[in-house]
């Protein structure tokens, strides 16, 4: 009894309010693939891309009340290493962790490293130009990761405190073009908002677009693990997810429906398998046409800013991620070796550059691989997702005792719905012209190895029962007992 | 940014959850009196006190949470100065480096001769995983503030996580002992 009291005590120290949950709910809206994404739905889908969104943002909204749930349980680190522990055992918990942060990194970090280089420097035609006889303006973004790695090895940081400003600067700058692209007078005559589907009306074809609809709310559910932060978690999580969610599909509706307007989508190829709006092209002609001649100055700055925050975030945050997990005996201790000089942990942010930098050279910037890539990042994220899932149903049907801050309304249709959906959105992630090879087959190898890993660390390392169920009470023990032990003796 | 200045506004920045635990991790090496994101912290035999508090390093799209431990001595300093403590080396950690930045008089730099000259504190400091060592002399005493790299946490949102890592038995130990080697050495 003495731990659920702690527990609801410690639900109950709420002092964040609003805004601050508001601003952890909106996603990564800067990122260079969110955009390409946006283009490309758009350009391919019209009317049914926007269908497919408002699928995913129900979705998404049905599985932010698994994730508050989940966070109400278990306030112990925000991971879902712990729900899933609880709720379907250690083996599932570390597949699903290192499917929703590592895999995630390898799939969308790359996508990241060859796209951001290629979105600023299309806005610039000369300089676009020359890099691409030069070797390839992808590798701009690689020498932004290279770049960013050799300041954090150097102890060197920057964008302190500009989070805000770019989030906020990169929205308004998205919106304001896309408000000044619905006013103009239409250069392309639409039937409706966003213009026929190029890919068909069927429902195979909306479902198809799902995948790539989800990635433009990746990152909404950083809000959860703050609940037992939040003053009234019960209402301003739902309510902060919402108005984050929102914020981002009108955001993203209004430049669909502008961009579409005012670009003439022609095919680029003889095949008429590429369209103009599949690729990076487009933003800086839908710039021009909006804001004349100093419109993709205006988007190419913003995009350069709001690319390096992110490869800056990459390689501040995941390098000291791996120093802690090699502390744990999860990786070799090199990972947590430190330079005398400067601290960082070098081996770490050696190891951050590298991955998305051989990827992006192994596909030599190629932008037709880019697409698969972040459909590839979606899976490996919905996977993670599913198995919170079923751990926060497990957990509501095994222990309907626990205390629980904030309790997923209408249980379980919003994890049907969300479950469901991420189903049918990983069964038919392949839009029209890809090949479904390149996107299950990076994922079913990185996913069958980590499950392998999962495996041999359970039971070969750890020498436990790889598919027990841990119990809740432990891992609240650990966090409150020891604290209950000092408070006593102070 | 320090903590207590609306750190509250800082995206996913829980005040006082890192601090609470580096103080499991600290275990009954000491006792302490939490408020907030800050504590003060008394050694188990109760002779050093020291006062810790959460900095936040804010990026774009994540943020770190260190500790900051620092141990005052009053008393009156042979005179004002202020020395950053740091590794040498190039690969590996090889001696330590006491670079005066302020009061390059002869008494500051005798009392860093017998400061540095300490075998325990040498060994404790070439140990321990700092980010930032700092021994202030002012009017009313002696401030050494440390900045440990691990007893931290960090919060990304790509991927969309955070982390606390953990501060080791073997850092706690060096961490506790260089304040007990300065609290004898400093005080007069």
């Amino acid at each position: 009894m003495k731990l659920y009291q702690r527990l609801t005590t410690h639900l109950d120290q709420g002092v964040i309010g609003f805004p601050t949950a508001l601003s952890s709910a909106v996603g990564l809206i800067m990122a260079s693939p969110v955009i390409l994404t946006a283009t490309t739905g758009f350009g391919m889908g019209g009317d049914m891309f926007a269908l497919a969104m408002l699928f995913a943002f129900v979705m998404m909204l049905a599985q932010s009340t698994t994730f508050a749930e989940a966070s109400a349980i278990l306030p112990t680190s925000g991971s879902v290493y712990d729900y899933i522990s609880c709720g379907m055992g250690r083996f599932f918990a570390i597949t699903g962790t290192i499917s929703a942060y590592v895999l995630v990194h390898v799939f969308a970090g790359t996508s990241e490293a060859v796209l951001s280089g290629i979105m600023v420097t299309v806005n610039f035609p000369g300089l676009h130009q020359m890099l691409e006889q030069s070797g390839g303006s992808w590798m701009v973004g690689v020498g932004l990761f290279v770049v960013f790695g050799i300041l954090n090895a150097f102890g060197v940081t920057i964008f302190g405190k500009a989070e805000v400003i770019l989030t906020v600067g990169m929205w308004t700058i998205l919106m304001i073009f896309g408000v000044f692209g619905l006013l103009l007078p239409p250069a392309v005559p639409l039937a409706g908002w966003f213009g026929a589907s190029t890919v068909g009306t069927s429902w195979d074809a909306i479902l198809s677009m799902v995948g790539m609809a989800m990635f433009m709310f990746v990152g909404c559910e950083f809000v959860t693990p703050l609940a037992p932060e939040l003053k009234n978690s019960s209402r301003n999580i739902p309510r902060a997810m919402a108005v984050g969610l929102i914020g981002v599909a009108s955001c993203m509706f209004i430049y669909g429906a502008a961009i579409k307007r005012q670009i003439v989508n022609i095919a680029l190829n003889a095949e008429g398998t590429l369209h103009l709006l599949d690729t990076p092209a487009a933003i800086p002609q839908f710039a021009a046409h909006v804001m004349g001649p100093i419109g993709p100055t205006i988007i190419g700055f913003g995009f350069l800013f709001a690319g390096a925050a992110m490869i800056n975030a990459l390689m501040a945050g995941l390098p000291r991620i791996l120093y802690g997990m090699a502390l744990d005996g999860a990786l070799p201790s090199m990972f947590a070796y430190l330079h005398p000089r400067f601290k960082t942990p070098v081996v770490g942010i050696a190891a951050a550059v590298a991955v998305p930098c051989v990827n992006a050279w192994f596909i030599k910037g190629d932008l037709d691989r880019i697409m698969p890539l972040v459909l590839a990042a979606v899976c490996s994220w919905g996977s993670a997702y599913l198995l919170v899932t079923i751990s926060v149903v497990v957990l509501r049907i095994r222990r309907p005792d626990l205390p629980r801050a904030y309790r997923s309304p209408l249980f379980p249709l919003p994890q049907i719905i969300s479950s469901v959906g991420i189903i049918i959105a990983i069964i038919y992630i392949t839009p029209a012209g890809m090949n479904p090879r390149d996107i299950y087959l990076p994922f079913g190898i990185m996913l069958a190895i980590t499950a392998l890993y999962a495996l041999l660390w359970t039971t070969v390392v750890q020498k436990i029962r790889p598919f027990e169920l841990v119990p809740v009470e432990l891992i609240l023990e650990e966090e409150f007992a020891r604290t209950d032990a000092k408070e006593l003796g102070n | 940014m320090p903590a207590g200045k609306r750190p509250r506004y800082i995206v996913g920045y829980r005040p006082g959850a890192t601090l609470k635990r580096v103080l499991l991790d600290i275990g009954d090496r000491c006792t302490s009196q939490i408020h907030g994101a800050e504590a003060e912290l008394t050694t188990a035999d109760g002779t050093v006190h020291l006062h810790v508090r959460e900095r936040v390093h804010a990026q774009s799209m994540m943020h770190v949470v260190t500790l900051e431990f620092s141990l005052d001595i009053p008393c009156v300093p042979v005179s004002v100065g202020t020395v950053d403590i740091r590794h040498a080396g190039m690969f590996r950690r090889q001696a330590l480096e006491w670079r005066v930045k302020q009061g390059a008089c002869g008494d500051f730099q005798s009392l860093l001769m017998h400061v540095s000259s300490s075998d325990v504190l040498s060994q404790a400091l070439m140990q321990l995983d700092f980010q930032r060592c700092q021994l202030h002399a002012n009017a009313i005493g002696y401030q050494l503030k440390i900045e440990h790299y691990g007893a931290s946490e960090v919060v990304t949102r790509l991927p969309a996580l955070r982390r606390y890592i953990r501060l080791t038995p073997v850092q706690r130990n060096a961490l506790l002992s260089v304040f007990v080697a300065f609290h004898r050495l400093l005080q007069v």
